[in-house]
């Protein structure tokens, strides 16, 4: 079989309901359906105070702490994504709920079991960073191993994996020897071996990386359906984009510790940031907002305008209309000309940002200290 | 268990489709094809063998007295057949002394009269016996109801047979003829075929003599599985493993690799027995191409050579241990680090060791085994000792070590001269009167007799040796044919014991007067000639046949002190009073139909006499004791143990019963006594009823009664070397440590061998208890390499188990 690109237009079918259902965006997907299963009930994942660490060097004589005092909840049905800059132990952390790396304190459940017992690994699909399938299997057979492994019988196996397959867009790739595969081309099949035995719990380390952007959208879609049909999902990605448009929570983990958790609003801080652009002297500007108790906001220059007048913004933050109404009075009366006012809402990017720029432990890559897995050494 | 199939099914599937298995497959096939044509043909049997010419210069002796008679005789139609040389050979004065050898004389026999039309002459063979209705015509333990194919071809006329059933007439009548010189035929012989052609006899028979087989049908059936274990298990099987080695080098490594182990890990499966069951999948593949090559050695051998032997399919399951071995260090260092390449090293590197290790290592075993003494005997302050192929050596106080005794320097006997021991003396025994040495050796030879073949050893020659020439030994004469023991009475005087009697060498008057005493007059007067006078002083019953003989198994023994003679014969004991030739008391110990020495025959026994008594004693260690009015009683001195051979305490009677596998039991000619060691290999009373036991390879040691126990008093062994060291400290403790492929690859060449119980019989261990049996080495290897193997799969999964992917 020839080695062509994966088409485009998808026709998605759920393999595990009737193939007529309907498949929506994840934005079409908020509010929660109706017939969408609750998020109350115990949590899918429990961790508390979870750590990790780790003996590295000559002789295992440094400690490397990947996790310190881990603490979050996962809701059944909710798409959780956890964010991270390299090195913050997300890699880990999930490896620990899986039971592929042994925590070294705390305590952590999955779907009710402790976190890597057998019951619970039976009922998680898991799409691993980088993943290697192995080189001599074709799609078809990659999935009959994992179906296997996953305890499933040939049969359901075969029933299940052409649907699947079409859903990943790989419906004409089943008996393509995964060597040939893209990179994109693999993930599919990884998304799709983690799908096979209808999990309860997906968790996806990078599931778009070396996808390309019809990639993506198909992944937001497949997401979207899990979570339609009352799956939990576990979201690792560097993607903050990605996370925005699928997650309902998010967990923000740096140098091994949670430096922000909850819904996707308040980690970005909730209200929106006013900015001012003003055109005038520079002089003016800054009594007019001195006066008006902005003295304190951070005044850019921006250039001039073909008289000569200056051209700042002045980000005035979160503050009410009254504040705003205050201060554009100043200004107005000091000669100042109101170019433009800006109400913008906080993205999860400036979120993050904010959450990992006041940490000075915080190594920069490719220092010292720095374990590629994640954590930092003492 | 479905998650641990689907590995399973997963690792056979990329053995597949790596595209090796089908390579192996092919592989294979060629072997197997190379093999096929192995076959063996069978030939009626009419050339005259050398292991059938029993006695030569008797036949030479018979063939001048012939001439000699009047009339015509069988020996004149012998001589005429001859070439002219070798008939004045035969018939010169000096023929004595230096007649025509034993292989001149046979293959004159084989090339002149075999072949010839005119050799039978009504007139000539009127005076030999022949069978009236049966085969066996005068061959020892032949039977007289067997058909008389002697009959039939001269019925037929010697000038309208064929030459192969000429051949045959022929050699049946000079069986008839000389019957103590020539033994009667096999019926038939068979040859080693590749295909329509004969493999040549030469190469058969080298291979025979250098294991010491009988060519006979199981003999050559030997050398055929022999070829095939050495294609197969030398061959074909290492470089498939070699193979099945470098495919399954990147297994374990591309399932630990970063990406592949965390989603198997993610799945239910235990991580140790997904480990495991990925080392099984390799396993699995390996016993596929295996199961191939030796199923299709089954039906080779079966097809082929009419051998069904399930022992060579069950072959493939012990070339999966020889894989798992190095496999199990292939995977241990997959799982740590990674990399095929590094793997196959590993692998690599463990076979050299192991391989170089017990290439050293085993012969310093074997050597170590077969310097056991395997007799000890004492007097008059000297002590020597027989290694298990007979070699005989003095303890030499002044130098510490083991000096050669009793063999001649210019002696053709050399040590190892067959791959399996054979005990080839009777004795030593030391000879107080004399202070004497003497031995009787005694080399293989199979008698046909029409029927199935009969196994016996026959004549020897007599050694002797004294303090006056060093030890160093004199050749004496031949005893008489199928002497297989050397008895010494009371007086010095030796006695020859056989199947066809017990005879007293006889010596001139003048020559009994010497200082040497009569064995030093027997050595003497048989340097002047080839072969002794023998007084018959016992008798076979009779048995109908021309040539009485007692049955087999046969053993015999005789009282050093009182000159008592017992002689155990077909299951019967019979007891001589010196002087005797009847039997004083005759007891049956065992009744049986099969054939002698086999399971369900009469059984073989060591035998000692003593007290008007004796004690016979079985292969398992159990035995009857004889009592001097023929009642007998069961005991069992060493249960499980092979015997030996018993030591008569001259001062007290006392018997030492020596066993090939560790036990020593000292008691009475009453069955009374007990088990006194526990791992020595033979014993020997002194004159001065010390016991000298052997007690290790090279070492004897001499213990003294201490009530009902024995002590040590004195260890006679060469000091231990920088290599004794080596060995003790460094090669033996690696032996254990690494895997023994050498021995494993011995274990898996009798499998391909096979069980030629025949074949191995031929050195005479189912009728001589004195004899070693071939230990097969199967179990310990094997072991020796499942626990090399579990360790290092123990270690692997520990490793697995307790690591963070």
């Amino acid at each position: 079989m020839s080695n062509q690109a994966p088409p485009a237009d998808l026709e998605p079918v759920d393999p595990f309901e009737s193939p007529a259902a309907s498949t929506a965006s994840p934005r079409d997907v908020e509010p929660r359906p109706p017939n969408a299963p609750s998020t109350d009930g115990p949590p899918v994942v429990d961790a508390v105070d979870l750590s990790k660490t780790y003996s590295d060097g000559l002789f295992g004589r440094k400690t490397v702490h990947a996790l310190r005092g881990v603490s979050f909840q996962v809701r059944p049905g909710e798409i959780f994504g956890l964010l991270g800059p390299n090195g913050a132990g997300k890699t880990t952390l999930i490896k620990v709920l899986l039971g592929i790396c042994r925590k070294s304190g705390g305590s952590a459940t999955v779907l009710g079991h402790p976190a890597g017992a057998r019951d619970a690994r039976r009922r998680i699909g898991y799409l691993p960073e980088g993943h290697r399938l192995p080189r001599h299997l074709t799609a078809n057979t990659a999935l009959d191993y994992y179906g296997g492994l996953s305890g499933l019988s040939s049969a359901e196996v075969k029933r299940r994996r052409g649907d699947l397959l079409t859903l990943v867009g790989l419906s004409k790739w089943g008996n393509t020897n995964v060597r040939k595969f893209s990179k994109g081309m693999q993930q599919r099949l990884g998304l799709a071996q983690a799908m096979l035995h209808d999990p309860d719990l997906l968790i996806l380390d990078e599931p778009t990386d070396g996808v390309d952007p019809v990639g993506h959208a198909d992944i937001r879609r497949v997401l979207g359906e899990l979570k339609a049909r009352g799956k939990t999902v576990f979201l690792n990605s560097h993607l903050l984009q990605e996370l925005e448009m699928v997650c309902d929570r998010a967990a923000i983990l740096r140098n091994g510790e949670v430096r922000g958790l909850g819904d996707l609003d308040d980690l970005r801080g909730g209200g929106e940031l006013v900015t001012l652009r003003l055109l005038g002297e520079e002089k003016a500007v800054r009594s007019a907002l001195v006066g008006s108790h902005f003295g304190g906001v951070p005044l850019k220059s921006i250039g001039h305008d073909d008289d000569g007048r200056g051209r700042f913004t002045a980000e005035l933050g979160d503050v009410d209309q009254a504040q705003v109404d205050v201060a554009v009075d100043a200004l107005r009366d000091a000669g100042v000309s109101l170019h433009s006012l800006l109400r913008v809402k906080p993205s999860l990017e400036d979120a993050f940002l904010r959450a990992v720029a006041d940490d000075d432990r915080v190594p920069v890559a490719g220092t010292d200290g720095v374990r590629q897995a994640g954590g930092v050494t003492n | 268990m479905r998650p641990y199939l689907a590995i399973l099914k997963d690792s056979v599937r990329e053995a597949i489709r790596s595209r090796t298995l089908p390579f192996l497959l092919v592989f294979f096939t060629l072997v197997l094809a190379v093999l096929a044509p192995l076959g063996l043909r069978d030939e009626t049997a009419w050339r005259l063998q050398s292991n059938e010419l029993i006695d030569a210069p008797l036949l030479a002796a018979k063939l001048r007295r012939d001439a000699a008679k009047e009339g015509e005789q069988p020996g004149d139609r012998v001589l005429a057949q001859l070439s002219a040389d070798v008939r004045k050979a035969i018939l010169s004065p000096a023929a004595d002394d230096a007649g025509p050898t034993s292989e001149r004389l046979r293959d004159a026999l084989n090339v002149d009269v075999l072949t010839a039309a005119e050799f039978y002459d009504e007139t000539a063979f009127e005076s030999v016996k022949m069978p009236e209705s049966g085969g066996g015509f005068g061959g020892f333990g032949s039977s007289p109801d067997d058909p008389s194919e002697l009959e039939a071809l001269l019925d037929e006329g010697p000038t309208s047979l064929p030459p192969e059933r000429l051949g045959r007439l022929n050699r049946l009548l000079l069986s008839a003829a000389f019957p103590q010189a020539i033994a009667a035929p096999d019926a038939e012989r068979v040859f080693l075929t590749y295909g329509p052609w004969d493999v040549a006899e030469e190469f058969t028979k080298s291979i025979a003599d250098s294991v010491g087989l009988e060519l006979n049908r199981s003999g050559v059936r030997f050398i055929a599985r022999f070829i095939m274990e050495f294609v197969a298990g030398y061959l074909a099987g290492p470089i498939g493993v070699l193979i099945a080695l470098l495919v399954t080098a990147a297994l374990i490594p591309q399932t630990f690799e970063g990406g592949a182990i965390d989603l198997l890990l993610s799945k239910p499966v235990s991580r140790t027995v997904a480990f495991l069951t990925k080392f099984a999948g390799g396993c699995v593949f390996v016993g596929l191409a295996g199961l191939y090559l030796c199923g299709g050695l089954w039906l080779i051998a079966g097809l082929r050579l009419g051998v069904w032997d399930a022992g060579l399919v069950a072959a493939s399951g012990l070339l999966v241990v020889q894989f798992a071995v190095f496999y199990s260090v292939s995977a241990a260092v997959g799982v740590l680090w990674q990399n095929p390449i590094v793997c196959v090293m590993a692998a690599g590197g463990v076979w050299a060791l192991s391989f170089v290790l017990n290439v050293v290592w085993r012969p310093v075993q074997q050597m170590d085994i077969a310097a056991r003494p395997a007799a000890v005997v004492a007097g008059n302050d000297e002590v020597f000792k027989a290694d298990a192929g007979g070699w005989v050596t003095r303890w030499n106080a002044s130098e510490n070590e083991w000096t050669p005794a009793l063999y001649p320097t210019t002696s053709r006997r050399r040590r190892g001269d067959t791959a399996i021991p054979t005990y080839r003396l009777s004795g030593p025994e030391f000879v107080p009167q004399t202070d004497t040495l003497a031995a009787l050796e005694a080399t293989g030879v199979m008698v046909g007799a029409g029927g199935p073949p009969r196994r016996t050893v026959g004549s020897r020659r007599l050694y002797t040796a004294t303090a006056e020439n060093d030890w160093e030994g004199r050749v004496g004469i031949a005893a008489p044919p199928l002497t297989t023991q050397l008895l010494f009475r009371p007086d010095g005087t030796p006695l020859f014991a056989g199947r066809l009697g017990v005879f007293t060498p006889r010596v001139e008057s003048a020559a009994n007067e010497t200082s040497g005493g009569f064995l030093d007059a027997l050595m003497n007067e048989v340097a002047r000639q080839t072969r002794a006078d023998v007084d018959q002083i016992v008798e076979p019953p009779d048995d109908g046949t021309v040539s009485p003989a007692f049955p087999e198994p046969f053993a015999a023994a005789i009282d050093p002190r009182t000159g008592d003679i017992a002689i155990y014969a077909g299951g019967v004991v019979r007891l001589y009073p010196p002087g005797e030739s009847e039997p004083s008391v005759q007891a049956t110990l065992f009744e049986a139909d099969g054939e002698p020495g086999k399971p369900g025959g009469v059984p073989a026994v060591v035998l000692a006499t003593g007290d008007g008594g004796a004690l016979a004693v079985t292969a398992d260690g159990t035995g009857v004791a004889v009592a001097p009015d023929g009642t007998t009683s069961e005991f069992a001195p060493v249960p499980g143990s092979r015997p030996r051979g018993f030591s008569t305490d001259l001062n007290t009677g006392r018997l030492a019963l020596a066993t090939h596998d560790g036990p020593l039991w000292v008691g009475n000619v009453q069955g009374e006594g007990s088990l006194v060691f526990d791992d020595v290999s033979a014993a020997g009373w002194g004159g001065d009823g010390a016991l000298w036991v052997g007690t290790g390879g090279d070492e004897v040691t001499r213990f003294e009664a201490d009530g009902d126990a024995y002590r040590a008093v004195e260890t006679l062994a060469p000091p231990t070397g920088v290599w004794d060291d080596i060995v003790r400290f460094g090669l033996t403790p690696l032996h254990y440590l690494l895997p023994d492929s050498i021995g494993l690859g011995e274990t898996l060449s009798s499998l391909f061998s096979g069980d030629e119980e025949e074949a191995r019989e031929a050195f005479g261990a189912d009728l001589d208890l004195r004899q070693p049996v071939i230990q097969e080495r199967f179990w310990g290897p094997l072991i020796h390499n499942l626990a090399f193997t579990a360790v290092m799969l123990g270690l692997t999964c520990w490793h697995v188990a307790r690591t963070d992917f």
